[in-house]
Parts: structure tokens; C-alpha cells; sequence
């Protein structure tokens, strides 16, 4: 038996399982799938890398300040692989200052496979992927302080942030730092907005993973994505429309 | 098998997880408060990494002699002269918490004070009305500044009334449209991952 109040997530969850797995089996049979359209914070990635390697100077990649148990770690981390394998490609210096320590050697290793992915391994520095605080204001002096020596090119903040994300935008606006971030913490999502010339808002950083790495398997869950928040909105909708003529029957569905 | 294991481990949790939460079953509710409580003891565990971390990183700096390399030395010596003082005289000993109330906290509270300042330099970027989306928010931000305090008021009463129609409902809809997309995408990603279909965090082919 469902739970209070769970009845509305758990079709929709099965809904949304059953609609990514037909679309990546469509996808993998060389059907059509709707296409994915562009994100800008996510094409200047290579804009920041390529920068960091005219200049001669490293990017900074901050993962957030979640932990293991929030999705916005997990849509982080496909694109620092993403951009520590373009660093290493490029000979450039990738610095990952982490605030969790649980985060940090899953950052680690992503890092690491991308040089070795880009057979790089040997341009590796483990020092770069470097824990700095768990309490977010140590956490952001640190990030700070290597942002001022490092003369970092780039700075590109993804994941969870609290106060402390306008303190890092600023610092790196100070600093002369190309940035872009990218978080679905809503009270943050404004400090961003004003101080990174690039800002993924909310969903998009989960889309962030299928849009970099292009393939049946990712471009399916995007898809459904799209589908998920049109289905949302027409519920909105349809609620609002019959709340207004005194009709709860939605409303009581969703409290099921 | 190094990346099929991890893999089938993270769908079995996964589903695991999802069922105990959603299912009114005696049998499945004590799972999420187990996988929970094995959660918590991986991270007890992992700070240890972040201690090693923090040691390679300024011990390599202090052996070098690198720039500042004093600091580098100070934190060393603060990070194991702390957990020795935890260790042998509790968390409860009087030099234990005067350090963290006395030296930590104001030294934290003096790096969250510069936030104001901060909020200031991004507030006059972003209110520089350069286009149309730009001066709305300048508009906006004067109302709802204006508003908040009792010059409003005494300007007029529908400013404060302006200020909180911005805040209660185009602010409030635009969060909500946010957290909305950003709950799909997470359950999508969820998904994905439950699925074995996320795994470029896990390794590269």
C-alpha cells in the first residue's frame, strides 16, 4: 500500500521510468527523439578552458557543497569529468577546492580518470583536487585565497551553495575570473545571476550531463525531463482552473 | 566487474530506498533508516580522507618551502593540536570550546560580515538598467527596498502593498517554477541513475 501523500510521486516516478526507458530504447534503435535545444552556460565551458589555456592559468572547478545525498553533487560531477578531461587535453590545470569531505574522493577520482581518460594520467596532480573545510565560510576564505594566488582563469561553481555562493561569484568577478555556475538552490540562484557571465538555473543543471555527453542513454532522460515539466505545468494549470470554480478534486488527488 | 559491482549496488539501494519510502510496509520502512544510518557511517569514516588531504596538500608546502609556507605549517600543527585536545580532554574541556567560541567563531562571522559588501557590488551590476528585463529588476528591487522600510510608508501606503504583491506572487511563482523543474530533474537523474543509464561520474570508458 502507498503512503500518504505519495500516490501522485509514485505514478508519476513510474510514468517517468517507463517513458526514459522506451525513448533510450527508441534512441539506441537509431529512432527519432525530440532534439536537445542549446544551453550557453554549457557551450562556454570550453570558452573558460580555452581561455585558461591562452592564459596560462588554471580553472577552478567548485563542486557545491552538498554531499552524497543531493542530486545537485551528482549533476556536478558528469561535468567536472567533462571539463577535467578537456583541461587535460589541453595541458591546462584544473584546481577542485571540495568543502565535504565524503565529496572529495569521488571528485578525486572523476578528475583522475578524465586526465588518464584523455591519457593524461602522468599530468595528474592530486594536490589540485584538495579538501579545504567543511564549515562553508573556512570552505570559501580557502577557495579564495587560491583564487587570488592561482590568478585562476576561470572559475566554474556547480552543485549546492548556500550563503556562501556570492561571496565565491564576487571574489571571482574581483579576481577577473570567466565564470560560470550553475545550482538549483533557489535563494542562491539570483547572487549567481548577478555576478557569473554564465548561470544554469535549476533543472538544467540535471540536463547538464546528457547535453555534454550526448548520447541515446542521456539524451532520452532530457527528453522525458521536458516532458516531466510540461506534464507539471499543465497540472498547475488544470489545478488552478478548477480551484477558481471551487473544485478540490485535484488538489485532494494530490494528497492522496 | 570494477564498474558493474558499484553499479548494481547503486540500482539495488536505489530501488530499495524508493520502495521504503514510498510503501506502507513494516517490513520496508526500516530500510531508508538503515541505508541512512549506514550513510552517516561511510561519512564518519571519510573525514579521515579530508584530514589526509589536508595534510598532503600543506605538508608538501611546508617541505618545499613554498610561498606563505609558515601558514601552512600554523595549520598543521592547529589541525592535530585541536584533535588531540578533543581527543584527550574531551569536547567538553574549557580550552577545547574557548577556542572554537572565542577564535573560530568571530574569525567566521568577520568572513560572513564581508558578505554585505559583496552584496552591494553585485547589486549595483545587476541594477544598472542596460535593457528591459534590467530595469524592471531595478524597479522591483527600489519598490520592494522601499517597502521593507518605513519610508515607504510614509511615501505612500501602496508602496509597502507593492512590495509585498512582488514578493508574495511573481517572486514566490518564479521559485516555485524553479523548484518545480529542478524536483523533475532530479527525479530524472534519480532515475538514470537507478537505471545504470548515469554512470560518467563513475568512471570513463
Amino acid at each position: 500500500m502507498i503512503k500518504e501523500g505519495m500516490l501522485l510521486t509514485f505514478i508519476l516516478e513510474v510514468l517517468m521510468g517507463i517513458a526514459l526507458l522506451v525513448l533510450v530504447s527508441r534512441a539506441r534503435a537509431g529512432k527519432k527523439i525530440p532534439v536537445i535545444h542549446e544551453i550557453a552556460g554549457l557551450t562556454a565551458l570550453q570558452e573558460a578552458v580555452g581561455r585558461a589555456t591562452e592564459m596560462g592559468t588554471p580553472i577552478m572547478f567548485v563542486p557545491g557543497k552538498g554531499d552524497l545525498a543531493d542530486a545537485q553533487t551528482y549533476a556536478a560531477l558528469p561535468v567536472l569529468d567533462y571539463v577535467a578531461k578537456s583541461c587535460a587535453e589541453y595541458d591546462t590545470r584544473i584546481i577542485v577546492p571540495t568543502g565535504v569531505a565524503v565529496v572529495h574522493p569521488v571528485a578525486d577520482a572523476v578528475t583522475r580518470q578524465a586526465f588518464q581518460a584523455a591519457g593524461k594520467g602522468d599530468s595528474y596532480r592530486e594536490t589540485d583536487v584538495r579538501f579545504i573545510n567543511e564549515q562553508n565560510w573556512a570552505w570559501a576564505a580557502g577557495i579564495t585565497g587560491i583564487m587570488e594566488r592561482e590568478k585562476v582563469a576561470a572559475q566554474i561553481l556547480f552543485g549546492a551553495f548556500w550563503a556562501e555562493s556570492l561571496f565565491l561569484a564576487e571574489s571571482g568577478n574581483r579576481a577577473g575570473a570567466m565564470q560560470i555556475a550553475g545550482t538549483a538552490s533557489t535563494s542562491q540562484i539570483p547572487f549567481f545571476v548577478a555576478a557569473c557571465d554564465y548561470t544554469l538555473i535549476g533543472q538544467e543543471i540535471f540536463a547538464a550531463s546528457a547535453y555534454l555527453n550526448p548520447e541515446p542513454s542521456t539524451t532520452g532522460g532530457l527528453v522525458v525531463q521536458d516532458w516531466g515539466k510540461m506534464l507539471g505545468l499543465a497540472l498547475v494549470i488544470l489545478g488552478a482552473i478548477l480551484a477558481t470554480f471551487g473544485n478540490n478534486t485535484l488538489a485532494e488527488f494530490m494528497l492522496k | 566487474m570494477k564498474r558493474e559491482g558499484p553499479i548494481a549496488l547503486l540500482m539495488i539501494s536505489g530501488v530499495l530506498y524508493i520502495v521504503s519510502v514510498m510503501l506502507a510496509s513494516p517490513v520496508m520502512e526500516p530500510v531508508a533508516a538503515t541505508l541512512d544510518d549506514w550513510y552517516k557511517i561511510v561519512v564518519g569514516f571519510i573525514n579521515l580522507v579530508g584530514i589526509i588531504s589536508l595534510t598532503q596538500v600543506n605538508g608538501r608546502a611546508v617541505l618545499r618551502k613554498s610561498s606563505g609556507w609558515f601558514y601552512n605549517a600554523l595549520l598543521i600543527v592547529v589541525l592535530y593540536g585541536y584533535i588531540i585536545l578533543g581527543l584527550v580532554g574531551g569536547v567538553g574541556n574549557v580550552a577545547f570550546t574557548r577556542i572554537y567560541d572565542n577564535i573560530l567563531t568571530p574569525i567566521l562571522m568577520t568572513i560572513f560580515s564581508t558578505l554585505t559588501f559583496w552584496i552591494g557590488s553585485a547589486a549595483y551590476r545587476a541594477f544598472r538598467a542596460k535593457n528591459l528585463d534590467a530595469a524592471i529588476l531595478l524597479v522591483a528591487g527600489i519598490v520592494v527596498m522601499i517597502g521593507r522600510v518605513t519610508l515607504g510608508s510614509a511615501i505612500s501606503p501602496a508602496i509597502p502593498k507593492a512590495a509585498e504583491w512582488i514578493l508574495n506572487f511573481p517572486t514566490v511563482a518564479g521559485m516555485r517554477a524553479i523548484e518545480m523543474g529542478a524536483a523533475i530533474g532530479g527525479i530524472v537523474l534519480a532515475l538514470r541513475m537507478i537505471t545504470g543509464l548515469e554512470r560518467s561520474f563513475m568512471s570513463n570508458d
